[in-house]
């Protein structure tokens, strides 16, 4: 039972990071491989503002809205120059930015290893979820805010003008642009909603378990969760997370422990060997490339 | 490429005259930062070939450097080989990794070969740090230098001939290949795959030897790497590098020899230009514990620079200058 | 009766070396429909492309003359811009979003049509196109060739342009489904006093639909006037309507050949 609610509680932590990889591939066919850097950021986000503020119902807001803010500028500062060049460069130049934010991480904030929930005065408990079954109180906020963030993505994708044009960027930028849609507008947004998702998952996790720059490897092994989902479907995003994140724990408990971070990677190849465009990916997407 | 000019024939005359000055002249640790450049230029060739010519995306370099380090270490500490055992054996291992490497690439392109060499990478440290935790080496493998009638290869002036020659003897390879019927394929490849197939040219095969030829000059610089530090240890192989490796021919200019060499001089003299920097700066005390912060920001700084404002590389400058003096 | 567009001198080259465009001119007045003819690779579509600022975004360029939308300069404007300024265009292929319902690919148009004006032109659309009103739910992807392209006038509709761009109307589909088309087109363009300009193979359909047509070859205009004028012109009818004895041949060569008979 103990390992049904961790495999939970670690699917929820890949689903909540990788539908960032999935939003702005989805939406721009951009492979974001900076996606871990910026959940950092917003996780020291919220270590600055806790810097300022002791009331975690402030800093976590104002945090989020920072993350969301930086998305934006991401791309309208950088990524926007990229527009018409390579898969190689784009992808390279995410790359560039992952080591840039990393550098300027321990710039500004220390390698050291720090605990944002202590300004802000949250501990965490243990609850009692299933029979015979523990996770922390933190861990469980981690699972409920993964429903509520797919659940209004969904919505938002399916029901909402600016989501509707999201997906119709997605498939035919050119007729989109046609139809009157600033695509810099919606890249700018879905950059923007991305690095927030990845935000709240830095924060929980750090809320959690501290914060350094190891973070950046749990955003890189939501990667293959994305991928194996398939790189274009949500819905992928979330099954490629159970995956994942259950090879992971049944692995580590039966097997070694020291594939914990090569688990994803080995289930990735197999995945890229029998069905690269993943369980719920478009076909297409793979030939678009 | 085969033009000569007396500008040219200049300025190579005076480069290879400096490169025959420089031991008798540097001093330990320059020689130490040229080796690093020499073997920098070996891997950054390789990756030239495969993805400035043939056009195929790899993030697996770090892996198949690790590979052959590996591999001369293991073979050094298990059965005592010698080094002429354990370079001709860590290329091997590129070349069959090169395979396997090469394999996702027949069916994926873009971001899909980019990311399967990636898990590739992650796989191969795994191995290795099995290895060493398996066998108690867990802070690495020590190898012995290499001995050669009696002399043994320990100081950096001694390994800069060494190195120097067969940084020559790659970059000499590497344009004759390119020259070659495979390096004409590499270039249809590159630019269009179903052209290429329709003019007869075996697109897997073509695909798959570029990934051979490489990931075995890749590993022997690995091995070369390993009997250099007479160390190796998987953290010396992180993501980073694959990172510095790509950059080094983003800055040195995509699709060019001399491209390479000029990136992976700029790459590996870098962290140790921010250093000295750093060091002149009055409050160095605090800094010197972020000194590896400032080299990746600098380091992702000109990678961004390099790809938003000149795509051509170092190369590219150059080729500017070059045209502005209108000697082409 | 004024002007709406002016296309003067316009040259367009894909990739910096092959020119596509040689100094197009024409123009259209408000209200009018009008034709471009021409055989394949005349440069109609490009044209099209060039007015709807899509050109940018295919490695094409404008690199002489000028493009003029009631009185602003369009050529060189990124393509929203230019859907803003009232301009839309129905591509020949990829003309609607496959994984969105038929009322999502209304949806998605962003314009100068906000709030009741945009509710306005979608009620329009399903009056007009009835098929359309009774596939709301259905996905793009799955609709029969006709229904895409009245789901694509529908959307450029919603975009509530003064000048719309068809690129190949009648390409592909049924006589009958033509038919239908055309007359909600012309009946579409007086509700709300369209102007359009179209590309079409088939010279019989722009007849019928048009006023006035352009006839293109070799990247520029050769010929203009109305189309009954063009419709009686005797190298036009063996050029496109296929109804003289000389079977489908170059305007210009037909026009050649007439004048060396007329000279003799």
């Amino acid at each position: 039972m103990q390992l049904v609610a961790n495999i939970i509680v670690l699917s929820a932590i890949y689903a909540l990071i990788s539908c960032g990889y999935v939003l702005i591939y989805r939406v721009s066919r951009v492979l974001n491989l900076a996606h871990g850097e910026l959940m950092m950021v917003g996780a020291y986000l919220l270590l600055m503002t806790a810097s300022f503020t002791s009331n975690p119902m402030v800093a976590i807001p104002v945090a989020a809205v920072l993350s969301l803010t930086m998305g934006a500028l991401v791309y309208l500062l950088l990524m926007r120059r990229m527009t018409g060049e390579s898969v190689l460069a784009a992808i390279l130049t995410t790359i560039a930015l992952g080591i840039l934010l990393r550098g300027l991480i321990v710039i500004f904030f220390s390698a050291a290893h720090q605990y944002p929930a202590v300004p802000l005065g949250i501990h965490s408990s243990s609850v009692q979820v299933l029979p015979g079954a523990r996770i922390s109180s933190l861990s469980l906020i981690l699972v409920v805010v993964t429903a509520l963030v797919y659940a209004s993505l969904f919505a938002f994708l399916r029901l909402s003008r600016w989501g509707l044009r999201m997906q119709a960027a997605g498939q035919n930028p050119l007729l989109a642009a046609q139809r009157g849609i600033n695509l810099h507008a919606i890249y700018a947004m879905v950059w923007a909603i991305s690095m927030f998702t990845g935000s709240v998952a830095g924060m929980l996790i750090s809320l959690d378990a501290g914060l350094d720059q190891t973070l950046i490897m749990i955003g890189l092994k939501a990667f293959p969760a994305a991928l194996v989902g398939g790189l274009d479907s949500l819905l992928g995003a979330l099954i490629g997370s159970l995956i994942v994140a259950a090879a992971e724990v049944l692995l580590i408990q039966y097997v070694n422990p020291l594939l914990a971070d090569v688990v994803p990677f080995l289930i990735l190849i197999v995945m890229l060997v029998v069905r690269p465009w993943g369980l719920f990916g478009t076909r297409e997407a793979l030939d678009r490339v | 490429m085969s033009d000569l000019s007396p500008m040219r024939v200049v300025t190579a005359l005076i480069a290879i005259a400096a490169l025959i000055a420089l031991p008798f002249l540097a001093s330990g640790a320059t020689l130490d930062i040229a080796n690093q450049i020499l073997l920098a230029t070996i891997g950054a060739i390789a990756l030239m070939l495969l993805t400035g010519f043939a056009g195929q995306i790899s993030l697996g370099h770090a892996g198949l450097l690790a590979a052959g380090a590996f591999t001369a270490g293991i073979l050094a500490q298990e059965i005592a080989a010698p080094f002429w055992i354990g370079i001709p054996a860590a290329a091997l291992t590129g070349a069959l990794l090169g395979v396997i490497f090469g394999l996702p690439s027949l069916r994926l392109r873009g971001i899909y070969l980019a990311v399967s060499t990636l898990a590739l990478h992650f796989l191969v440290v795994y191995v290795g740090g099995e290895y060493e935790t398996r066998r108690g080496f867990s802070t690495g493998i020590l190898i012995d230098p290499p001995v050669v009638f009696g002399f043994e290869f320990w100081d950096p002036v001694a390994w800069y001939p060494v190195l120097l020659f067969v940084a020559v003897i790659v970059w000499l390879l590497a344009r004759n290949l390119l020259r070659s019927r495979t390096g004409r394929a590499w270039a249809a490849i590159h630019d269009t795959e179903p052209v290429a197939a329709a003019l007869g040219i075996n697109v897997a095969r073509t695909k798959l030897w570029a990934f051979v030829i490489s990931s075995a000059i890749t590993a022997m610089a690995g091995a070369l790497f390993a009997y250099y530090r007479g160390f190796v240890s998987i953290e010396a192989f992180s993501l980073f590098v694959t990172i510095q490796y790509v950059a080094m021919i983003i800055i040195g200019g995509m699709g060019s020899l001399l491209g390479a060499v000029l990136g992976a001089a700029f790459v590996t003299v870098l962290p140790h230009a921010i250093e000295a920097a750093s060091a002149l700066l009055p409050s160095s005390g605090g800094l010197a514990g972020s000194i590896f912060a400032m080299n990746y920001a600098a380091f992702g700084l000109i990678m961004i620079a390099f790809l938003v404002f000149e795509p051509g590389g170092l190369v590219g400058i150059l080729r500017r200058i070059g045209g502005k003096r209108g000697t082409r | 009766m004024s002007t709406l567009l002016t296309v003067k001198n316009l040259h367009v080259s894909y990739q910096r070396a092959i020119t596509a465009l040689t100094g197009v001119s024409l123009s259209v007045d408000a209200g009018q429909i009008v034709a471009i003819l021409g055989a394949n690779g005349a440069g109609k579509t490009t044209t099209l492309r060039a007015i709807s600022g899509f050109i940018g975004l295919d490695n094409a360029r404008v690199t002489q003359g000028s493009i003029r939308f009631d009185g602003t300069e369009l050529a060189r404007r990124p393509p929203y811009q230019i859907t803003r300024q009232g301009i839309a265009l129905v591509p020949e292929r990829d003309k609607v979003f496959p994984n969105l319902s038929v009322h999502e690919n209304l949806e998605v148009v962003s314009s100068r049509s906000a709030g009741a004006e945009r509710a306005r032109l979608q009620d329009l659309v399903y009056t007009h196109f009835p098929r359309l009103a009774a596939l709301k739910k259905r996905e793009a992807g799955l609709l029969s060739g006709g229904e895409r392209q009245m789901l694509a006038l529908g959307s450029a509709i919603v975009c509530a342009p003064r000048l719309m761009l068809i690129d190949e109307l009648s390409l592909g589909l049924a006589p009958v489904i033509v038919e239908e088309i055309v007359e909600h087109l012309k009946s579409i363009r007086t509700d709300l006093g369209l102007t359009i300009l179209l590309v079409e193979q088939s010279a019989a359909v722009a007849f019928r639909l048009a006023e006035h047509a352009f006839v293109m070859e070799h990247g520029e205009v050769v010929l203009s006037g109305s189309s009954a004028e063009l419709e009686s012109n005797d190298a036009v009818r063996n050029a496109y309507l296929g109804t003289g004895s000389e079977g489908r041949r170059s305007y210009r060569d037909l026009a050649m050949a007439r004048d060396k008979e007329l000279k003799a």
